[in-house]
C-alpha cells in the first residue's frame, strides 16, 4: 500500500518537476529497457546460441541504456554545481563519442 | 645458314694442319679443385689463326675458369672461347693466337684450367676420428683435339698425404708427391685411358651453395658491403656422433677434415666489419690489418664436418673515395665482383646487387668476364621517394681467380644529393608549424565566460606585475642618480632624476588604478594591489628622506646609501612575493 | 636577476611549460639510454626465453599479415598436438611493433623486426614516464609528477623488465596500465563520458598487451566500492565507472585470448557486480531527493539487501551449473602462497612466482621503498577521490609484490608516485620562500642532469605556495635539502648501478672475465641452436625441458615438444617422465612421442647453475604429479634424504635419462689440472658414475664448452640377422620371412619420419 503511494507521489512529482529535455532522454532510456527486456526473454526462451551476437546486442543496449543516463546526469540543471564545466553541448558531443566507438566495436563482435 | 659449313670448313681446315709436339700436363688435386695446368707446343702446316684446346665433357661441365697465355711471356693473356663438341665425351675451346701462327713454325700456349666439384670422397661417410679419401677419375692421356707428338701427365695430392691406390699405366711412375703418367708417344685425336687415383684429402670441401653480395653506393663518402654466405661441406659425411671430448683431444690439429677456422681477406680500408648471422652476432672473430688489407679470421659457431652447412653474413663499408670515380656528373664505381672469402672456395650461386644513389641515370656495366644481368630492381630506403636502381648480376661456379675489379658507369646530379636532408628538414618543418597552427587554434564547442574571465583576470594581473616592476625600478634610478650626484654635485641634474621619476610614478600608478578598476570583483587581488601600493609610498617617503640626506652627506657610499638600498630590495623582494601570489 | 626573474613570472605558463618538456624528454632520455646496457656491452638481441617466442610471433605476423597472424596455427610447438597461437597470446605487443615497421616502412625507413622488439621496450618506458606524470599530476602536483616520472624511468623494479631486448608484454604493459589509470582518474575527476570512453580504449590496449589487465579490473571496482562506502558517491563516479566499464568489457572481448572471459569467470565478476550496484546506487541517489528521509530508508535497505542477497545467490547458481568458472589456481596461489607447491608446481617452479625477499624489495626500489609510505601518508591526510585510488592500488600492489617476485613490476609505479609526491610535498615545505638554498642545493647537484631543472621546477612552484603556516630555520630548510638531495643521488646512482649489473644480460650469452680482466664471451647457446638450425631436418622434433621450447623455436626453428607456454601440463609431464626414466623407458616415450633430438643444459663443465641437473628435481615432481606410480620423488635422493649426483646418489638417480645424457664422457675429463677427473663444477663434487654408456641415443652435438650437449635419438636397429646358411630349421621358410616382412614395415614406418 506504502508503496503505491510512494510511487504515486514519484510519479506526480516527475511529471511537474522535469524538465522537457530529460523527459524526452528518459522516453528514450524506457525504450531501451523495453528492449533490453525482450532481448533477455528471447534469449531465456531461445537460446544464447551464437554467444557473441547474444553478448553483443545485450551490450549494446546496456551500454546504449547507462550511456543515456550518463547523459541526463550531465544535462540535468540540478547536477549543474558538479558539471560546471561541461556544457549540455559537450555532453552530448560525448555521448556521440562513446556511441560511436560503442557500435564500432559491436559491429565488430557481431561476427 | 651459309655462315655454318664456312665454319666447318675452317675448322676442319685447322684439324687437319696442326699438330701438337709437345703437351705437359699437371693435374693438382691438393685441393678440392682440380687445378690444371697444360704447356702445349702447336706446330702448323699451314696459317691458322686460332687452335683448340680440349678437356673430357664431365671436367667440361664442371669448368669455372680457364685462361691461356703465350708460355714464358708475363702478363699474356689469349682469347679463350668455348666451342662446340668435336666428339662424344669432349669440348673444345678456341685460342685466339697472338700472332696467326705460319706454315711449319710453332706456338708454345700455357692453359690453365680450374674445375670443380669432380673429387668424390671414398669411403662417402667417415666417423670424427677417420682421415677423408677421395678420388679423382680422368685419363692418362690429355684429351686433344690434334695428333700429339709426345706427352706427359703429373697428377699431384697434397704433400705427406696417402696414396691409396691408382690405376697403373705403363709408363707410370709414382713417388710422394704424386704419380706421373708417361711418356706417351704419338697419340692419335681423342685418345683415352681411364685411370683413378685414390688419395687422402684432409682439406675441407666447403662449397658456398649461395653468395648474395650487395654493395650500396652513398653519395656521402660510404661503400657499404654485406654478403650472405651459405657455406656446405661436401666432402666425407661425418658418421655416427659428433664427440666434443674426441674433437677436444684429436691430435692431428689443423688437419682435421673439418673446417674450424678460415681467413677473409677484405681491401685494406674496410671498416666497421660485422660478422653475424640470423640470431646474432657470432662472437668468435678477429680482425688484423695489414698493409695492403684486412684480413679477417672467421671461426664459425660449429666446426663444420662433412655434410654440415651453416650460413652467415660478414658486412663492412669503405669510403667511396677509393673506389668511385667521377668526371662531372659522370662517375664509376670500380670494384671487386666477388671478392675473397676463403682460399680454395668454390662458389655455386654468386649474385651481386648493387643499389646505385637515387636519381642515378645512363647505367652501363664493365664485366671482367661474362655474368648474367637479370632485370633490375627497385628499393626504397632511408628517406627516398621514388626507390634505387638495384643492378643485378649473377653468375655460376666461381673460384678465387674469379677475384677481379667490375665497373659501372651512371650519371648523378650533384645536388640531388641535397634532396634528403631537404626533405628531412621540410617534415620537421611543417611538424612544428603544425603543433604552432594547433595550440593557437580554440576547440571548445561553446564559449565558457567563467574562462573568458579567468584569462581577462589573468591579463590585467600581468599588466599590474609589469607596471609595479616599472614602477619599482624608477627607485633605482633615482638611487643611481643620486650616486652620481655625491661624485658630480650636480643639484639640478639630481632634482631633474627625482621629477622624471616622479613623473613615471604619477603615470604607472594611473595605469595601475585603471587596471584595478576592472579588477573590482576580486576582492583579494584587489586588496593586495592596494597593499603594493602602500609600500610604494613608504618607499616614496624613505626616498624623499634619503635625498635630503645624500645632500647633507659628503662621504661616498655612506650609510645612508646602504640603508637606502637595502630598504629598495626589501620592498622589491615583498613586492615580488605578493605578485607571485597574485 | 631582476629582470630575469621578471621574465620568469611574466611568461611563468610558456616558462613551465617547457622545464616540463624539458623534464619530461630527458626522463625520457636517461630512461632509454640507461636500458642500453644490455647492447652496448653485447648486442642487439632478444633476451630470456618469452620475448623469444613474442620476437617469432612479430616476425610471423610482419612477414604475413595480421589476420593470418590471428589463425596462425603453430605445428611447430607442442608436438604433436601444435598450438592456435591466434587465440592463445595477447597481440599487443606484437601488433604494436608490427604498427611501427609498418609506418616506418611507410616512410621508407627500413628497420630490422629484431631491432624494432629489442628497442621497443626501452622506448615505452619514457611513455610509462609521461603516463606516470599525468597520473601524478591528476593525483597531486605537476612537481610531484616530474619526480614520479623521473623516478619511474630509472627504477630498477620497472628496469628490470624493459631493458632493451626484454621484448615482452610488461614492457609496453606497464605503459598501458599506468595510462590507464591516468585516465580513470581524470575521468572520475571530470566526470565526462570522453574521458570515460578514452580509459576504455586504454584499458582495450592493456587487455591486449597483458594478462595483468586483471589487475586493473579488479582495482577499478574496489575504488568504487570503497568510495560509495565511505559515501563519496556522486554523478561522475557514476559516469566514468559506467563508460569505463561497459565499453571496457565489450572491447575487452575483442581479443581472442580473452574471449567471454570477462562474463564467465570469476575473476570478473566483482567488476560486474559493481556495476550493478552503481545502478542501483544512482536510482537510490535519485529517489533520496524526491522521497522523505523514513521512505527513502526502507527502499534503500530493502532494495539493497535484495539485491544483494540475489546477486550473490545467482552468482553461485551459475558457477554451480558452470556457466561462470570459479577462480582459477593462479588466483588462489596469490592469497595462499602454498598453494602452488602443491597444486600446480609447474607455476611454483618458475623462479619468479617465489615469494619476494626484503633484499629484492631494496634492491628494486631504494629509498623510494622506504619514501613511499610518507606519500602515502600525505595523501591519506588530504584524502579526496582520486586519492583514495591511490591508496588502494598502494596497499594491494605491496601485497601482490610481497606473495610474488614478478609482481613487484606492478608496485614499482605506484611507490614511484607515492614518492614523488613524498619528496614534491617535502620539497615545497622545506624550500619555500628560500629561493637561495635551493640554488645551492642545485650547483651540488652535478652528476644527476634530469634532477637540475626538477629542482628549478619544485623552486617555482613553491614561491607560489600561499605561505603561513610554521616557520622552520633556515639551516634546518639547508639541512634537510641537501640530506634530501643526497639521498637522491644515491637513488641514481644506485639504479645505475643495479641496471648495469643485474639486469642487463641477455642470458642468451654467458660472459666471464679471464685473470688478465679480458672479456670472454661464452655463446654455447646460440652455437647449439644454430647448428640444430643448420644440420638438422626440416622437420626434427627436439626434446627438452620447457625453459628451452622457445629459444628452440626462435632461434633453431624447429619443433619442440614443450614450451614456456604450459598450457598443457600432462605434456610437460611426460617429458618431465622421459628425462627421469632410466633409458629404455625413456626410449619408448620418447619414440611414442617421435623425438628426434634431446637438448640438454649441462653446467657441470664452466660452472653454470642455472643447468638441467638442477632443475631436476621439478622434472621428477611434474613427472610424479601425473605419473605416481612410475617415479617417485623420494627415489632419486640419497639415503639421507639429500639430492646428489654424487657417489651416494641413488641407483635410479644414477641410470636415469638425465644424469646419463649429462655426464655421458664426463668422466673422461678433467676440469682444472689440481681436479679429479669427473668433477663438477657446479655441483662442487666428482660425479656418483663416470663409466656411462648409451644404447639408445647418441651424442649429436656438445658445445665449446659442454653448455648445451644434444643427443640423437637412435632408430629402431634392426634385429640381428641370422644368416640363412646358418639357420637351423631350413624348412620353415615361411615363418621368418613373415616376420621380417612385417618388422620390414614397422620399419619403413620409422624411417619415413
Amino acid at each position: 500500500m506504502q508503496l503505491i503511494t510512494v510511487l504515486s507521489k514519484l510519479f506526480d512529482d516527475y511529471s511537474k518537476t522535469t524538465a522537457s529535455k530529460l523527459k524526452i532522454i528518459d522516453a528514450y532510456m524506457f525504450y531501451i529497457l523495453l528492449t533490453g527486456i525482450f532481448q533477455f526473454a528471447y534469449c531465456l526462451l531461445v537460446g544464447t546460441f551464437p554467444f557473441n551476437a547474444f553478448l553483443s546486442g545485450f551490450i549494446s543496449t546496456v551500454a546504449s541504456f547507462v550511456l543515456a543516463a550518463c547523459l541526463r546526469m550531465q544535462v540535468n540543471d540540478e547536477n549543474k554545481s558538479e558539471f560546471a564545466h561541461i556544457s549540455p553541448e559537450r555532453a552530448f558531443g560525448d555521448f556521440i563519442f562513446a556511441h560511436v566507438l560503442l557500435h564500432l566495436v559491436v559491429t565488430n563482435f557481431l561476427g | 645458314m651459309r655462315v655454318i659449313p664456312l665454319l666447318l670448313l675452317v675448322v676442319t681446315g685447322s684439324l687437319a694442319n696442326v699438330k701438337i709436339t709437345n703437351l705437359d700436363r699437371t693435374v693438382d688435386l691438393s685441393t678440392q679443385i682440380v687445378k690444371g695446368t697444360s704447356v702445349i707446343s702447336y706446330e702448323s702446316e699451314s696459317t691458322v689463326s686460332d687452335v683448340f684446346f680440349t678437356l673430357a665433357e664431365n671436367e667440361a661441365e664442371k669448368l669455372a675458369y680457364i685462361t691461356a697465355g703465350e708460355n714464358g711471356v708475363k702478363d699474356s693473356k689469349l682469347k679463350v672461347v668455348k666451342d662446340k663438341s668435336p666428339k662424344e665425351g669432349f669440348v673444345n675451346f678456341k685460342i685466339a693466337l697472338p700472332k696467326p701462327l705460319q706454315k711449319g713454325s710453332s706456338a708454345t700456349i700455357k692453359v690453365e684450367y680450374k674445375v670443380t666439384q669432380v673429387l668424390t670422397a671414398l669411403p662417402a661417410k667417415i666417423t670424427q676420428l677417420e682421415n677423408q679419401f677421395v678420388f679423382y677419375d680422368g685419363s692418362a692421356y690429355a684429351p686433344s683435339a690434334y695428333t700429339v707428338t709426345k706427352q706427359k701427365t703429373v697428377v699431384k695430392i697434397p704433400s705427406g698425404s696417402k696414396l691409396q691406390s691408382h690405376t697403373n699405366v705403363s709408363p707410370s711412375s709414382k713417388d710422394s708427391a704424386g704419380v706421373t703418367y708417361g711418356p706417351f708417344e704419338n697419340q692419335e685425336p681423342f685418345a683415352e685411358k681411364f685411370v683413378r687415383v685414390h688419395y687422402e684429402n684432409n682439406s675441407p670441401f666447403i662449397v658456398a651453395t649461395n653468395v648474395e653480395r650487395l654493395i650500396e653506393i652513398s653519395h656521402w663518402g660510404n661503400i657499404a658491403v654485406e654478403e650472405k654466405i651459405e657455406i656446405i661441406h661436401r666432402g666425407a659425411k661425418l658418421d655416427g656422433p659428433f664427440s666434443r671430448l674426441d674433437y677436444q683431444m684429436d691430435r692431428r690439429g689443423g688437419k682435421i677434415p673439418a673446417l674450424q677456422k678460415f681467413k677473409t681477406v677484405l681491401p685494406a680500408a674496410a671498416k666497421d666489419i660485422y660478422y653475424r648471422d640470423v640470431i646474432g652476432n657470432i662472437s668468435t672473430s678477429d680482425v688484423q690489418l695489414r698493409k695492403s688489407s684486412v684480413d679477417v679470421e672467421i671461426r664459425p659457431r660449429f666446426p663444420l664436418f662433412g655434410g654440415w652447412k651453416t650460413t652467415y653474413i660478414l658486412g663492412y663499408n669503405l669510403p667511396s673515395s677509393e673506389h668511385l670515380y667521377s668526371k662531372g656528373i659522370n662517375y664509376g664505381l670500380k670494384m671487386k665482383l666477388y671478392d675473397h672469402i676463403m682460399d680454395n672456395l668454390v662458389v655455386e650461386k654468386l649474385a651481386v646487387k648493387i643499389v646505385l644513389p637515387e636519381t642515378a641515370r645512363n647505367v652501363k656495366l664493365a664485366t671482367p668476364y661474362s655474368v648474367e644481368r637479370r632485370p633490375d630492381e627497385s628499393i626504397a630506403t632511408y628517406l627516398d621517394t621514388i626507390g634505387r636502381t638495384v643492378i643485378v648480376l649473377q653468375k655460376d661456379n666461381l673460384v678465387d681467380s674469379h677475384i677481379q675489379p667490375f665497373t659501372v658507369y651512371y650519371d648523378f646530379d650533384y645536388h640531388n644529393l641535397l634532396r634528403e636532408p631537404f626533405l628531412a628538414s621540410a617534415f620537421f618543418f611543417l611538424l612544428f608549424l603544425l603543433i604552432i597552427i594547433y595550440s593557437h587554434l580554440d576547440f571548445t564547442i561553446v564559449s565558457d565566460p567563467a574562462k573568458e574571465a579567468r584569462d581577462q583576470a589573468q591579463g590585467n594581473i600581468d599588466e599590474i606585475q609589469r607596471l609595479v616592476d616599472k614602477r619599482l625600478r624608477t627607485y633605482d634610478h633615482v638611487a643611481e642618480a643620486a650616486r652620481q650626484y655625491k661624485s658630480s654635485r650636480d643639484e639640478s641634474a639630481l632634482n631633474g632624476a627625482k621629477a622624471k621619476a616622479d613623473n613615471v610614478r604619477a603615470e604607472l600608478n594611473d595605469s595601475i588604478s585603471r587596471v584595478l578598476a576592472s579588477l573590482k570583483g576580486q576582492q583579494d587581488v584587489y586588496e593586495k594591489v592596494l597593499d603594493l601600493s602602500k609600500y610604494d609610498s613608504q618607499l616614496k617617503d624613505a626616498e624623499t628622506n634619503y635625498l635630503a640626506a645624500v645632500k647633507r652627506s659628503t662621504t661616498k657610499d655612506g650609510p645612508e646609501d646602504k640603508a637606502h638600498a637595502t630598504k629598495i630590495s626589501e620592498t622589491r623582494v615583498r613586492s615580488e612575493s605578493i605578485l607571485t601570489s597574485l | 636577476m631582476t629582470g630575469q626573474r621578471a621574465f620568469l613570472r611574466g611568461n611563468s605558463l610558456g616558462v613551465t611549460s617547457l622545464l616540463t618538456f624539458a623534464v619530461l624528454a630527458l626522463a625520457w632520455f636517461v630512461g632509454f639510454a640507461s636500458r642500453l646496457f644490455a647492447i652496448v656491452r653485447f648486442e642487439s638481441i632478444i633476451h630470456e626465453f618469452d620475448p623469444w617466442f613474442n620476437y617469432r610471433a612479430t616476425h610471423q605476423m610482419v612477414t604475413t599479415n595480421f589476420y593470418d597472424f590471428l589463425n596462425w596455427f603453430d605445428e611447430r610447438a607442442w608436438y604433436p598436438l601444435g598450438r592456435i597461437v591466434g587465440g592463445t597470446v595477447y597481440p599487443g605487443l606484437m601488433v604494436t611493433s608490427g604498427l611501427i615497421h609498418w609506418i616506418l616502412e611507410m616512410i621508407n625507413f627500413p628497420v630490422h623486426i629484431r631491432d624494432i622488439c629489442v628497442f621497443l621496450a626501452p622506448t615505452f618506458s619514457g611513455l610509462t614516464a609521461i603516463a606516470t606524470y599525468f597520473l601524478t599530476k591528476e593525483l597531486w602536483s605537476a612537481g610531484a609528477g616530474l619526480f614520479a616520472a623521473a623516478f619511474i624511468a630509472i627504477s630498477p623494479g620497472y628496469t628490470s623488465r624493459s631493458v632493451a631486448g626484454s621484448y615482452d608484454n610488461e614492457g609496453i604493459a606497464i605503459f598501458a596500465l599506468q595510462f590507464t589509470y591516468f585516465l580513470w582518474v581524470k575521468s572520475l575527476k571530470e566526470g565526462s563520458v570522453m574521458w570515460g570512453s578514452l580509459c576504455a580504449l586504454s584499458y582495450f590496449y592493456m587487455v591486449s598487451a597483458w594478462g595483468g589487465y586483471v589487475f586493473i579490473i579488479n582495482l577499478i571496482p574496489l575504488h568504487v566500492l570503497l568510495l560509495i562506502v565511505i559515501g563519496r558517491y556522486s554523478s561522475r563516479l557514476y559516469i566514468a565507472y559506467n563508460t569505463f566499464y561497459i565499453l571496457g568489457t565489450l572491447l575487452s572481448m575483442q581479443i581472442p585470448f580473452v574471449g567471454f572471459q570477462p562474463v564467465r569467470t570469476s575473476e570478473h565478476m566483482p567488476a560486474f557486480g559493481i556495476f550493478g550496484l552503481l545502478q542501483i546506487v544512482a536510482a537510490m541517489q535519485y529517489l533520496r531527493t524526491r522521497l522523505t528521509r523514513s521512505q527513502f530508508v526502507t527502499i534503500f535497505i530493502g532494495g539493497l539487501s535484495v539485491a544483494g542477497v540475489l546477486g550473490t545467490f545467482v552468482y553461485f547458481v551459475l558457477v554451480a551449473f558452470g556457466y561462470v568458472a570459479p577462480f582459477s589456481g593462479r588466483f588462489y596461489s596469490l592469497w595462499d602462497t602454498g598453494y602452488a607447491k602443491i597444486h600446480i608446481p609447474i607455476i611454483a617452479s618458475v623462479s619468479e612466482h617465489q615469494p619476494t625477499t626484503w633484499v629484492s624489495f631494496f634492491f628494486d626500489l631504494h629509498i623510494t621503498a622506504a619514501v613511499f609510505p610518507v606519500g602515502l601518508w600525505y595523501c591519506v591526510k588530504n584524502v579526496n577521490d582520486e586519492r583514495v585510488f591511490i591508496i588502494l592500488y598502494a596497499c594491494s600492489a605491496v601485497y601482490f609484490a610481497g606473495v610474488m617476485v614478478r609482481l613487484m613490476l606492478t608496485l614499482t609505479p605506484v611507490v614511484c608516485v607515492l614518492s614523488g609526491i613524498a619528496f614534491s610535498y617535502t620539497f615545497e615545505r622545506y624550500l619555500k620562500d628560500d629561493p637561495s638554498s635551493s640554488r645551492s642545493a642545485e650547483g651540488g647537484e652535478k652528476a644527476t642532469l634530469y634532477d637540475k631543472p626538477k629542482t628549478k621546477k619544485v623552486s617555482q612552484s613553491s614561491e607560489g605556495g600561499s605561505g603561513g603556516e610554521d616557520a622552520v630555520g633556515m639551516n634546518t630548510k639547508s639541512i634537510v635539502a641537501v640530506v634530501l638531495m643526497l639521498l637522491l643521488l644515491m637513488f641514481v646512482v644506485h639504479c645505475t648501478y643495479v641496471t648495469s649489473n643485474a639486469y642487463s644480460h641477455p642470458s642468451v650469452v654467458l660472459q666471464s672475465s679471464t685473470q688478465s680482466g679480458g672479456r670472454v664471451i661464452m655463446d654455447d647457446f646460440r652455437e647449439a641452436y644454430h647448428w640444430l638450425r643448420e644440420n638438422t631436418a626440416d622437420d626434427a622434433r627436439i626434446m627438452s625441458w620447457w625453459d628451452y621450447g622457445y629459444q628452440i623455436a626462435g632461434m633453431a626453428n624447429r619443433t619442440t615438444l614443450v614450451d614456456n607456454n604450459t598450457w598443457n601440463n600432462s605434456h610437460i609431464a611426460l617429458v618431465g617422465k622421459a628425462m627421469s626414466s632410466n633409458e629404455s623407458a625413456a626410449y619408448e616415450i620418447m619414440r611414442d612421442l617421435d623425438v628426434d633430438y634431446v637438448l640438454i643444459i649441462f653446467g657441470g663443465m664452466l660452472g653454470y647453475s642455472g643447468d638441467d641437473i638442477n632443475k631436476f628435481l621439478w622434472m621428477v615432481r611434474i613427472a610424479e604429479g601425473e605419473h605416481p606410480k612410475e617415479i617417485k620423488e623420494s627415489n632419486y635422493f640419497t639415503e639421507s634424504g639429500e639430492y646428489s649426483v654424487g657417489p651416494q646418489a641413488s641407483e635410479i638417480m644414477l641410470n636415469c635419462l638425465m644424469y646419463k645424457m649429462s655426464y655421458y664422457r664426463f668422466g673422461e675429463t678433467r676440469v682444472g689440472y689440481n681436479q679429479p677427473p669427473g668433477f663438477d663444477r657446479t655441483r662442487g663434487y666428482v660425479i656418483g658414475k663416470t663409466d656411462v654408456t648409451l644404447e639408445h641415443v647418441e651424442e649429436a652435438y656438445t658445445t665449446e664448452n659442454w653448455l648445451v650437449r644434444i643427443y640423437r635419438v637412435k632408430k629402431q636397429v634392426n634385429r640381428p640377422e641370422i644368416k640363412y646358411t646358418d639357420r637351423h630349421i631350413k624348412s620353415s621358410k615361411k615363418a621368418p620371412a613373415k616376420a621380417s616382412n612385417k618388422k620390414g614395415v614397422f620399419r619403413k614406418a620409422t624411417t619415413t619420419k
